[in-house]
Order: C-alpha cells, then sequence, then structure tokens
C-alpha cells in the first residue's frame, strides 16, 4: 500500500495534516474538515499528498534548521 | 551578548518551537504574500474540493451539500487573496487609446457654435461635444482626441484649415470628466452626478493662452469624484496617448491648493494664478513662466 493509499485511510491523519497546515486560513481548514468523511478515498489520498507536499519546509526553514 | 539580542533569540526559538509543533497560526488574511508553495498548494486544494464537490452536492445529506459548496467558496477566496488587484489605488487603470480619435467633425473648415452642457473628456482622453451647423438647429455629436483649447467668450469649435481643431470656451464652462465607458450620448452632465466632476481648463489662469494650446486636467487621484477641478497642465504639442489617461501612474501631476508646482511630464512647472499648473512641451521646445508668477506663457 503506497503512502497516499494509507493516508486516504487515516482519516485523523488527515485532519490533522489539514488542522497544521499553514497554507489554508480557518474558514478553509473548517470546511475540510466537515467535508472529510465523505471524500472518496481517491479524494482523501490526493488531499494526503498535496498536504504532506505543502507541509515540506521552506528554502528559509532549511537554512534555518540548518544553523541551529 | 545584549538583553535585547537575547530576547529577540528567545522569540525566535519559541516561534521554531511552535512551528515544530505545528501550532503556527494560519497567516491571516489580507496578511503578508503568500510565499509560490503555499499558492500551489491552495491551487491543488482548489482542484480536489471542485472535484470533490462534483460528487457531494448530489449526497442525501443536506449538510454536507452546504459544506461542499462552502468548501469550494473558500478554496477559491483562498486562491484569489493575494493577488494583484486590477486597481491598486482603487482606481482602475486606463488603457491609452490605441490610435487617435476623430468622429462627427465638420469637414469645412469654420466656427461651430457649441452647446456648453455638452463638452466632457473621458478617462482615455477623448473628447465629446454637440455642436451644430451654420443656421441649423439639429446638433451633432463629434469625438475627439487631439483638441487645443483657447480661453475666449464664445463656445465654439474651429476646423481650421491645417492642425487640430480648436475648442474655444468660456472661463466658465465645464469639461466634464467621465469614465470612458459612460454613456456620453443621452447623459446631461451635472453637478453631483456620481462618477463625474466638472473641470475648468482656464480657472487659475489670469493670462491665459493667446493661441492654442493642449490642456490636461492633472493626474492625480480622485478626479471624478464630483468636486470641481480647476488645475490644469497645458502643452504646446500634443501628449502621447499614454499621457493623457487619467488613473496612469506615472504621467502628469499637478497639485490644487498646494504651495508647490505641480510637476510636468518634462519636469518643467510653472505656476499660474497663485495655484499650481504645469507648462510642458514634450519636444522641449522653449519654456517661460516661472514660480510665483501671475502669468505663463509657452512658446514653440
Amino acid at each position: 500500500m503506497s503512502a497516499p493509499e494509507a493516508g486516504a485511510q487515516d482519516v485523523w491523519g488527515l485532519e490533522q495534516l489539514i488542522r497544521r497546515s499553514r497554507a489554508m486560513d480557518q474558514a478553509l481548514k473548517r470546511q475540510w474538515l466537515r467535508v472529510l468523511p465523505y471524500l472518496t478515498p481517491g479524494d482523501r489520498a490526493r488531499l494526503y499528498q498535496a498536504l504532506v507536499e505543502g507541509q515540506a519546509p521552506s528554502p528559509t526553514e532549511q537554512a534555518a534548521a540548518r544553523s541551529q | 551578548m545584549s538583553r535585547r539580542e537575547r530576547r529577540l533569540r528567545q522569540r525566535q526559538e519559541r516561534g521554531r518551537t511552535r512551528a515544530r509543533a505545528g501550532v503556527v497560526p494560519a497567516r491571516p488574511a489580507g496578511g503578508p504574500a503568500q510565499d509560490v508553495e503555499e499558492r500551489a498548494l491552495l491551487a491543488r486544494l482548489l482542484d480536489i474540493a471542485h472535484d470533490a464537490s462534483t460528487y457531494l452536492r448530489f449526497s442525501p445529506n443536506a449538510a454536507v451539500r452546504v459544506s461542499s459548496a462552502l468548501l469550494l467558496a473558500a478554496s477559491l477566496a483562498a486562491c484569489s487573496e493575494g493577488e494583484p488587484s486590477e486597481a491598486p489605488s482603487g482606481e482602475a487603470v486606463v488603457q491609452p487609446l490605441s490610435q487617435e480619435v476623430r468622429s462627427g467633425l465638420p469637414t469645412k473648415p469654420g466656427k461651430y457654435p457649441v452647446d456648453r452642457e455638452s463638452v466632457s473628456r473621458d478617462d482615455k482622453g477623448v473628447y465629446r461635444f454637440a455642436y451644430s451647423e451654420p443656421g441649423q438647429q439639429e446638433k451633432k455629436r463629434a469625438s475627439i482626441s487631439l483638441l487645443r483649447f483657447l480661453s475666449a467668450n464664445e463656445d465654439t469649435l474651429e476646423v481650421p484649415e491645417q492642425g487640430d481643431p480648436i475648442l474655444r470656451l468660456q472661463k466658465e464652462t465645464p469639461v466634464w470628466l467621465t469614465a470612458a465607458d459612460a454613456d456620453h450620448t443621452t447623459v446631461i452632465y451635472r453637478t453631483g452626478m456620481p462618477g463625474v466632476s466638472p473641470w475648468y481648463p482656464f480657472f487659475y489662469i489670469s493670462n491665459p493662452f493667446p493661441r492654442p494650446v493642449y490642456y490636461d486636467p492633472p493626474q492625480r487621484a480622485g478626479l471624478r469624484s464630483g468636486e470641481p477641478v480647476r488645475d490644469s497642465v497645458v502643452s504646446n504639442t500634443a501628449k502621447p496617448a499614454a499621457q493623457r489617461t487619467l488613473g496612469a501612474p506615472g504621467a502628469v501631476s499637478g497639485r490644487a491648493g498646494g504651495t508647490g508646482s505641480g510637476t510636468a511630464v518634462s519636469g518643467r512647472t510653472g505656476t499660474l494664478g497663485g495655484k499650481s499648473a504645469s507648462v510642458s512641451s514634450p519636444k522641449s521646445s522653449g519654456f517661460s513662466g516661472g514660480s510665483g508668477g501671475s502669468s505663463a506663457g509657452a512658446s514653440s
């Protein structure tokens, strides 16, 4: 089972990803959380992939981490 | 390390810890520009939201149907946030004319009476007015982008043998500043009408130019706020179309009621009648009329 497929089955994990997303504002997060249980497994996998890839640290954050 | 540096470092460390723990709040709406990655993520989320809404809107659960619609709306709003608006200063940026306008004018040289209530100039610099042929009651409408002005005791249009037509206007005859897409055929402009302002080209000029020259309203915000505009930018030759639009940034500026002088395209300034106005000559011809004087002239 691939990571997105696994992520698609883990609704709780997806919820955490949505809640932690820095790109989304609170209103958008709320709507995603409401529809999350009703998404198809395919769309959940896409959502999981987008959020995981979107949470990759930016070059600035990477540089800051390196300087620590 | 100073106390201030230590405090700053502690604050940075707290921020990093919060970020690692995932408790950093989302950026507020209208905050700093989102970076490229965030915008890309929001675009992907919009794509998913769009696909999800195609099947969720048929859900038997009304709450799900509503939620999917709200999700789509919120996703669209998030994607459009931070996009540059068309009018950064609240006024639409006007595209200049691609070619000069000249229509409805008399074909024969001569002088034609002009309806003083009908003279207007739009954001693109196109003048419109109604005139009548000698001995005829019927009003004809003309549109023209290259028009010279002359202060006179009458409101007439002069079509010379050569050169751009001349509008002879009385000092108190308004030229109505209007939007480019306004209805110019049926509307009669009046003070207080939204989106239009009367412009009096010669108001602050105690000694108007004795020969026809090109007049432009000053470039500043809120020109069509309804307040009368009483200052002008004068030039011997017609400015390029891009410098005749109202609302285009960086073209010409002039100030009414200020203490200093306005700034013209050429950078040459003059003060007319105690108020500011600019005299410019795009082809760098002669200029006279220094600051503080009550008269100014432009020589070609």
